[in-house]
C-alpha cells in the first residue's frame, strides 16, 4: 500500500504543476527567494568588507592622531562598529534605525535614538524586502491563498464525498494534505534557509550561530506550520471556500498587520518612558548639578595634601586636573548609568508587554524571536551599548591614569604620544551567547509552541468531525 | 451483503425512511426507484455512514456501517450521479489517486489502465486530463474505481442521469459484468427502462417506504410504468 501522505503529495505537485495561477505565483516566490538570497549574500560579503576596512582605518586614525594631551585624546573619540551575525540579513530587525556604530567620545554616554524607529518597526518591514518579511509576511499569505479551499474546495466540488466514501477518514485526508503541504512549504523554505546554514558554519562564534539558526529554522517551521495547520482547520469547517479565505485573510490582516500597531500603543501605555526632551532635561539637570562632586574633589584634594604633607596643589607628585577629571566621569558614570538604564528597563519592558500579544497574534511572537535570534533586536542592541559604553569608560580611565601620573611641569601640560594609544585595546564586539539571553524571549517561543500545539489539536479536531455539509 | 434491517430516519418532521428494509445478495443488481424525496439517497447516505439511522441496523458484508463505519466504506464502491473528478489530472492519475487513498491492493500503473479501458475509456483518453471528459466519460472512470478497488458492494446515486442512450447502455453492460464478478449493486434513479433493462430485483420507495419488491424478469417495461405511478401516486381509478 502506498504511503497516504506520498499519494496526496504525488497528485498536489501533479496539479500545482499544471495550475498555471499557481506555476507563476510559486515562480515568482522562487525568483523572490533567490534573488534575496543572493542579494543577502552579496551584501554580508560586502558589510563584512566595508565594516573590516572601516575598523581597520578607525584604529590607524586612533594611532595616528599624533602627540597631545591624554584628556584631548580622549577627546579625540573613536567608533565602537557592531558586525552584524550571520542571521542579521535574514532579519535586520531594528539595525536599520539604530545603526551598528556608536561614536565613543570623553565624558558623553551617546543618546540612542530609537523609539520613533521601534513605532515604525512593525510596518517599514514591508518596505525592506528581507528573508524575513518573505518568510514571515509573504508566505502566510500565500499559504493562506492557497490551503484555504483546500477541504471546503473538495466539498464543493464534491470530491470530498467520494474521497470519504473510498473509506479515507477525515484525520486521514487532513493529515495527509498537511503534511503533503508542509513538504511544499520545505521546498520553498529550505534553499533560502541554505544560505543562512552557510553564512552561521562560518561565523566567528560557529557553535552559537549554529543554535541560533537551528532555533530559527525550528521557529519558522512552527509559526509556518502553524499558519498551515489554520487554514486547513478552517478549511474543514467554513461553509465555503469563501468564507474560508475571508476568515483567513482577516487573521493575516488583523495578526500581522493590526495587532503589531496595537500592541505598540498598549506596550507603550502600560509602561511608558520618557520622551527625548524630558529625557535630555532631567540627564542635564543630574550632570549640571556639581554639589557633590565639588564636595568630593575638595575632599579629595584636603586629603591629597594632607597625605604629602604639602600647602599647594600644584606641588603633588600627580596631577590634579587627572584626579578631578577622573572624579567627574566617575560621578557621571553613575548619572549615565542611572538614566540610561532606566530607559533601556522601560524599553525592554515595553518589549515584554509587546511580546505577550504574541499568544494572541503569532506573527508579533515570530517576529520578535526571529529579530532576537538574529540579534538585531533592543536585547542585543542594548548589550552592544553597554559594551560600547565599557569601553568608553576603559579608555577614559587609562588617558586620566596617565594624566595622573604625568603632572604638569611648571604649568606645561604633559603630552602624550603614540605609545599611550597603543595600550588601549581596539574595541571587539562580542555579541552574547543565545543562552544568555534566551529568557527575554521565553514568551514568544512558548507562544509559538502553543500555537503550534493548539493547531495539531484544532486540525485533528476538525479531522474527527469533518462533514459533507 | 448489503443489508438494511428496519430502518427509520426522521429530519425535523420529514421521515426520509420509515422501517426500510433490504437484503442484496452477492452478484446482484437491486434498482431502487422512487420520485424525488422517496428516500433513496437517503439510504445510499445510510449506507455509507454520511447520515446515521435513527433505529434500525445497516451492513455491508456484515459490518455494521453505525460500528465500523471506515471498515464498511472499505467494503463499498460508490457512483455519484457525477462522478467528480480532479480536472488538472488525467483519467489514470485520477484512477490511481482514489485508489491508492482507498487502502485497497497497490496495482501497476498497467493493471490501473486497463481497468479503465475494461470500463470502457477508451485508450486516447486515458491520458487527458478530465477537465476534457464528457459525463459519460468522467462515469466511466467511476467504474473504473470499481473495478480497481474490487469492493464487494457498490453503490450508485442515479448513475446513468445525463448520459446519452450508448453510454447509458455501456453503463449498464459494465455493471452486469461487475454483478457477474460477485459484486452487490445498489442502484438508486429514476430511469425505469434502465433499471428494468440492468437490475434483477426492483424496488419501488415512496416517503421512505418500500412499496414494492419485485424480480425484474417477472415484469416487462411495458407494465413497469403504470405499477410505478400506482405505488406512488396511488390507483386514480
Amino acid at each position: 500500500m502506498v504511503p497516504m501522505t506520498a499519494t496526496m503529495l504525488h497528485k498536489e505537485m501533479l496539479e500545482a504543476a499544471r495550475d498555471g495561477r499557481l506555476r507563476v505565483l510559486v515562480a515568482l516566490l522562487v525568483l523572490l527567494v533567490l534573488g534575496v538570497g543572493a542579494s543577502t549574500l552579496q551584501q554580508a560579503r560586502s558589510h563584512a568588507e566595508a565594516q573590516a576596512a572601516a575598523q581597520y582605518h578607525e584604529q590607524d586614525r586612533w594611532l595616528a592622531q599624533g602627540e597631545k594631551t591624554p584628556h584631548a585624546a580622549a577627546h579625540y573619540g573613536v567608533y565602537a562598529f557592531r558586525p552584524p551575525g550571520p542571521l542579521a540579513y535574514f532579519d535586520p530587525g531594528l539595525d536599520p534605525y539604530l545603526g551598528v556604530t556608536v561614536w565613543m567620545e570623553a565624558h558623553w554616554q551617546n543618546e540612542p535614538q530609537f523609539p520613533s524607529a521601534r513605532d515604525s518597526a512593525s510596518f517599514s518591514r514591508f518596505g525592506q524586502l528581507t528573508p524575513a518579511t518573505v518568510l514571515g509576511l509573504l508566505l502566510p499569505l500565500l499559504i493562506f491563498v492557497f490551503a484555504g479551499p483546500a477541504i471546503s474546495g473538495e466539498r464543493e466540488r464534491g470530491t470530498l464525498r467520494q474521497l470519504l466514501a473510498q473509506g479515507v477518514s477525515g484525520r486521514q485526508l487532513l493529515w495527509g494534505k498537511a503534511t503533503a503541504s508542509t513538504l511544499l512549504v520545505l521546498v520553498l523554505v529550505v534553499p533560502l534557509l541554505g544560505v543562512f546554514a552557510l553564512l552561521s558554519l562560518r561565523a566567528e562564534n560557529a557553535a552559537d550561530a549554529l543554535l541560533r539558526f537551528g532555533l530559527m529554522f525550528l521557529m519558522l517551521l512552527l509559526f509556518l506550520g502553524s499558519m498551515l495547520l489554520l487554514a486547513l482547520t478552517v478549511s474543514a469547517w467554513a461553509a465555503s471556500s469563501r468564507n474560508a479565505l475571508g476568515v483567513l485573510l482577516g487573521f493575516w490582516l488583523l495578526g500581522a498587520l493590526v495587532a503589531p500597531r496595537l500592541a505598540v500603543e498598549w506596550a507603550e501605555a502600560v509602561a511608558p518612558t520618557p520622551d527625548g526632551p524630558t529625557f535630555r532635561q532631567a540627564l542635564n539637570r543630574d550632570l549640571d548639578d556639581r554639589t557633590a562632586l565639588d564636595a568630593e574633589i575638595a575632599r579629595t584634594e584636603a586629603a591629597l595634601l594632607a597625605e604629602y604633607g604639602l600647602d599647594r596643589l600644584e606641588d603633588l607628585p600627580v596631577s590634579i586636573n587627572g584626579i578631578r577629571l577622573r572624579l567627574a566621569d566617575e560621578a557621571g558614570y553613575a548619572i549615565f548609568d542611572h538614566h540610561f538604564g532606566g530607559l533601556f528597563d522601560g524599553y525592554l519592558a515595553q518589549e515584554r508587554h509587546f511580546q505577550r500579544v504574541g499568544w494572541l497574534a503569532p506573527y508579533i511572537a515570530w517576529s520578535a524571536v526571529s529579530a532576537g535570534l538574529a540579534g538585531t533586536d533592543l536585547q542585543h542592541f542594548r548589550h552592544f551599548i553597554d559594551s560600547a559604553e565599557a569601553h568608553r569608560r576603559m579608555i577614559q580611565d587609562m588617558m586620566s591614569e596617565d594624566m595622573i601620573r604625568n603632572p604638569e611641569v611648571d604649568g606645561a601640560p604633559y603630552i602624550a604620544d603614540a605609545a599611550l594609544w597603543a595600550q588601549v585595546p581596539e574595541f571587539e564586539y562580542r555579541p552574547p551567547d543565545f543562552s544568555e539571553v534566551w529568557t527575554f524571549y521565553r514568551g514568544s517561543l512558548f507562544a509559538l509552541l502553543g500555537w503550534a500545539l493548539a493547531m495539531l489539536v484544532a486540525l485533528d479536531v476538525a479531522g474527527r468531525r469533518l462533514r459533507l455539509h | 451483503m448489503i443489508r438494511l434491517d428496519d430502518v427509520h430516519k426522521q429530519f425535523g418532521p420529514v421521515a426520509a425512511l420509515s422501517g426500510l428494509s433490504l437484503d442484496i445478495p452477492a452478484g446482484t443488481i437491486y434498482s431502487l426507484l422512487g420520485p424525488n424525496g422517496a428516500g433513496k439517497t437517503t439510504t445510499i447516505n445510510a449506507l455509507l455512514g454520511f447520515v446515521e439511522p435513527d433505529r434500525g441496523r445497516v451492513t455491508i458484508n456484515s459490518i455494521d456501517v453505525k460500528t465500523q463505519r471506515m471498515a464498511a466504506r472499505r467494503q463499498v464502491t460508490y457512483i455519484p450521479e457525477q462522478v467528480q473528478l480532479y480536472p488538472r489530472l488525467t483519467g489514470l492519475e485520477n484512477l490511481r489517486y482514489f485508489h491508492e487513498l482507498s487502502g485497497a491492493a497497490a496495482l501497476e500503473l498497467g493493471e490501473l489502465r486497463r481497468c479503465l479501458f475494461d470500463a470502457g475509456l477508451q485508450e486516447g483518453a486515458i491520458d487527458r486530463p478530465v477537465g476534457d471528459y464528457s459525463k459519460g466519460m468522467r462515469q466511466k472512470v467511476g467504474i473504473a474505481i470499481a473495478l480497481a478497488r474490487r469492493a464487494p458492494a457498490m453503490l450508485l446515486d442515479e448513475p446513468t442521469s445525463g448520459l446519452d442512450p450508448h453510454a447509458a447502455r455501456e453503463f449498464g453492460e459494465s455493471l452486469r459484468w461487475l454483478a457477474g464478478q460477485g459484486v452487490a449493486i445498489l442502484m438508486a434513479t429514476h430511469d425505469l427502462f434502465r433499471a428494468r433493462e440492468v437490475a434483477h430485483r426492483i424496488g419501488i420507495l415512496n416517503a421512505g417506504c418500500l412499496v414494492e419488491d419485485l424480480l425484474a424478469a417477472d415484469i416487462d417495461i411495458a407494465a413497469l410504468e403504470p405499477l410505478y405511478i400506482e405505488r406512488i401516486h396511488g390507483n386514480p381509478g
